[in-house]
């Protein structure tokens, strides 16, 4: 099923006193998504110093702390939705309202469960609690039992949140209708 | 062989260069009287080489090239966006088109919405988009990228930061655009609106059943923005009255927006029929007509996918809690109904092509002031009237006389004028004396200079004040000029510039500009006047006008030829009296309006071909 985002017009950077004539098939404001890419890439730098033996510096530390802040805010807006406002929190008081998006996607392939459209809100939340753990740990410890796997999963969201941002260079295409 | 990591690293670093000296060009000319572009140019200038360091300090401490390319390239990506943003917002000469007075007024609506010390960046842009930036442009430009933290001593300035396209840009009428949708962006996010409205409480989940998470996240997101606009139109509404509605269905209507949605956006149909709802009834007869076709219009369904009608069907029942959000808002509502009155002082003025005045007596002879609000709810009244006069450019000239007066008053100047009951002065012929003349400026009279301010009518004739925009001359590649039959190339030769209310303009020994009289005159079929040099500025060498002559039935701020002709260079000021009109009789009176090359002119005027086309073809005729 076509996500319904597919008419988004430009980014959430400008509000508009304008029809809303599509011009763009983003499914988050570009901006967010190059903040989520500088985040995630610094993930990446944290990782691979420990792969290259290196022990982690300060910045690492609070590149990982902000990200723990990214997935704790994908969770909270996951469990909005899933209590029907009762919980979490709406995805304007989130500081990258899109991320959760950009994870869930369905043509996307950086959650298992994310991926798989059949699965249920508690199954990626799961996931992302997991992911979220897991990046605090290594924030708090300096260590990760397998920080290849890390450096891979924040490496393909780098790309992912890049090619979100980026151009074609040519005209937009026309969006997808719903 | 080059790794991927030093060729994007070569890459960001020409970009950056390359930057740096845009950046300088843009320093390098400041646009005169736009203190916010010259505050956030200040920003600008330190953003290559903060970004600089941010990328050694990243290649220096990255652990290998798989680090570096990931951190790199995505700074690099950043720089390109932000690249897009100083484009837009800041590239040559996108201001200047925009009148100084529409600064002013974006400054003033955000301090009336507590929106504090707010610099207006206005641009123009896609003639199908007014659009405001919603973030901050110091955080936005020094967002983290890892390395280096934000530099301690940039300026602190916030600022509204507008898009409108050019036609609109120019044109009052179209202020609640700007002034009430627009503004009001900046005021949902400050005021925290989404919170108050409080959306989670009113959304109607069952309506929204079936779909997957990442789906309904999607749609409450699609709900949150849509409810952004509305208030923003809701406040609109409530600022600007008719004109609200007048302005932005028209455009939408325009652009083809009426029956179009988006993501951020709602259905055209669905803003209007909520800001018809808000609006109410309109109880000024000669506004009724402003709104009249979107009522028929509004009429219709909407019609779209399903979550699209079930989102604005929602929206739709919730139409009293928008407005009850902006109304907790510090702007005021704009009554039209207890400005009838003077709005059809307004009009008339208008409907004579002449500019409103600054204040007019109500009912019980009392002086009441106009407001912006009300020239563009008069404007728009005169619109719906297919009037032969130029409309927008009237009120823009009222607008920025108003402009003019609060800077004048603010400074300490009185703005009383003597002629508000004078009574009129039978007279012979001759030059027209104090006495006279006041008679023909008040209100039995039929002689107008608008604005007349306290102290302008000498003992025989009226002084005028140097308004703020000039033509001036500029070298070009043409050979030479023929005065007859001037084409377009001449154009070419000049250029416009405004400055503000406080700044000066240096004419330099020897230099010719044009400039316009603050003064808009209407003359009629008995009067005529000389425009004459103020004897204090002719002693210094200053020469205002050259084609002295002012018509009976002229209509319009005059054009003074400025030249200096001293050693010194000159600085003056806008709002200077600079010479003076020496009104006589013509006899008997002219009978009817004589051919004119300048229509109601507003300012200075780009010369345009001479008159006489059967002469000049005679004369240019080879023997």
């Amino acid at each position: 099923m076509a996500s319904m985002v597919m008419t988004s017009e430009g980014s959430p950077d400008v509000g508009r006193m304008s029809a809303g004539v599509t011009s763009d098939s983003r499914l988050i404001d570009r901006e967010d998504s190059l903040g989520i890419a500088v985040l995630s890439s610094a993930c990446v730098s944290a990782a691979r110093r420990l792969i290259a033996g290196q022990v982690i510096e300060e910045t690492d530390r609070l590149a990982l702390e902000r990200a723990a802040g990214l997935f704790r805010g994908a969770l909270d807006g996951l469990r909005f939705i899933e209590s029907n406002g009762k919980q979490g929190r709406p995805p304007s008081q989130l500081q990258y309202s899109g991320f959760a998006v950009q994870l869930l996607s369905e043509n996307r392939k950086i959650l298992s469960h994310g991926a798989n459209g059949q699965s249920t809100g508690q199954d990626i939340a799961a996931e992302l609690e997991t992911w979220l753990h897991r990046i605090e740990a290594f924030a708090s410890t300096g260590k990760e039992s397998d920080p290849s796997g890390f450096a891979d999963f924040f490496l393909a969201l780098t790309e992912l949140s890049r090619a979100e941002a980026g151009s074609t260079g040519d005209i937009a295409s026309p969006a997808i209708p719903t | 062989m080059r790794t991927r990591a030093e060729v994007i690293r070569r890459s960001l670093l020409t970009r950056l260069a390359g930057l740096s000296e845009y950046i300088n060009d843009l320093i390098a000319e400041p646009p005169r009287g736009r203190a916010g572009l010259q505050t956030a140019h200040r920003l600008l200038e330190r953003y290559p080489g903060w970004v600089r360091q941010n990328a050694d300090a990243l290649w220096v401490r990255a652990p290998d090239d798989t680090a570096r390319y990931a951190q790199l390239s995505v700074v690099l990506q950043d720089v390109v966006l932000k690249t897009i943003l100083i484009e837009q917002w800041f590239g040559q000469s996108a201001a200047l088109r925009i009148p100084l007075s529409m600064f002013h007024a974006v400054e003033a609506s955000c301090e009336e919405l507590a929106l504090h010390g707010r610099r207006a960046v206005l641009a123009i842009a896609s003639p199908d988009n007014f659009e405001t930036f919603i973030r901050d442009l110091k955080p936005h430009l020094f967002s983290p990228l890892g390395a280096v933290p934000m530099p301690v001593d940039l300026p602190d300035d916030r600022f509204a930061m507008i898009h409108i396209p050019r036609l609109e840009g120019g044109e009052a009428l179209w202020r609640p655009i700007a002034l009430g949708h627009e503004i009001a962006h900046l005021a949902v996010l400050e005021r925290n609106a989404l919170s108050h409205f409080g959306l989670p409480h009113k959304f109607d989940w069952a309506r929204f059943t079936g779909l997957s998470s990442g789906d309904t996240y999607q749609v409450y997101r699609q709900a949150e923005s849509w409810v952004t606009e509305l208030l923003c139109d809701a406040h609109m509404v409530r600022r600007f009255g008719p004109a609200a509605v007048a302005s932005s269905a028209e455009f939408l209507d325009a652009i083809g927006g009426s029956d179009k949605w988006s993501f951020t956006h709602p259905p055209g149909l669905l803003r209007v029929k909520l800001m018809l709802r808000w609006l109410g009834n309109v109880n000024t007869p000669s506004l009724k007509p402003t709104v009249e076709p979107w009522e028929q219009a509004s009429k219709a369904a909407i019609t779209g996918p399903g979550n699209v009608v079930n989102l604005a069907a929602m929206l739709e029942t919730l139409a009293d809690d928008f407005i009850a959000v902006v109304s907790s808002w510090p702007t005021g509502r704009y009554d039209e109904g207890s400005r009838s009155f003077l709005i059809s002082r307004l009009l008339a003025d208008l409907e004579k092509g002449l500019p409103p005045k600054e204040r007019y007596k109500d009912q019980q002879d009392q002086l009441i002031s106009v407001n912006q609000e009300d020239l563009v709810n008069a404007g728009w009244a005169q619109r719906s009237l297919d009037s032969p006069w130029p409309t927008a450019k009237l009120v823009d000239k009222a607008l920025d006389s108003l402009d003019f007066l609060i800077s004048w008053t603010a400074r300490g100047g009185d703005a009383e004028t003597e002629t508000a009951s004078a009574p009129l002065v039978p007279s012979r012929g001759g030059i027209l004396s104090r006495r006279a003349l006041i008679g023909r400026l008040g209100p039995e009279g039929d002689l107008e200079i608008r604005p007349l301010l306290s102290g302008s009518v000498d003992i025989a004739s009226v002084d005028i004040r140097l308004g703020r925009r000039f033509i001036v001359m500029q070298r070009t590649a043409t050979a030479s000029f023929r005065t007859l039959g001037l084409g377009a190339g001449l154009r070419s030769a000049q250029r416009l510039v405004e400055v503000g209310w406080n700044e000066r303009f240096v004419l330099h020994p020897n230099e010719l500009v044009l400039a316009g009289s603050m003064e808009y005159l209407d003359l009629p079929s008995d009067l005529a006047a000389e425009v004459v040099t103020r004897s204090s500025y002719g002693r210094l060498g200053l020469i205002t006008a050259t084609a002295i002559q002012v018509h009976p039935f002229y209509r319009g701020c005059l054009t003074l030829e400025l030249l200096n002709l001293g050693e010194v260079p000159l600085e003056l000021k806008p709002g200077e009296r600079i010479a003076q009109l020496v009104f006589y009789r013509v006899d008997p009176p002219a009978s009817e309006p004589m051919p004119k090359n300048y229509e109601c002119p507003t300012g200075p005027e780009f010369t345009r071909p001479i008159r006489h086309a059967k002469e000049i073809e005679i004369l240019s005729r080879e023997d």
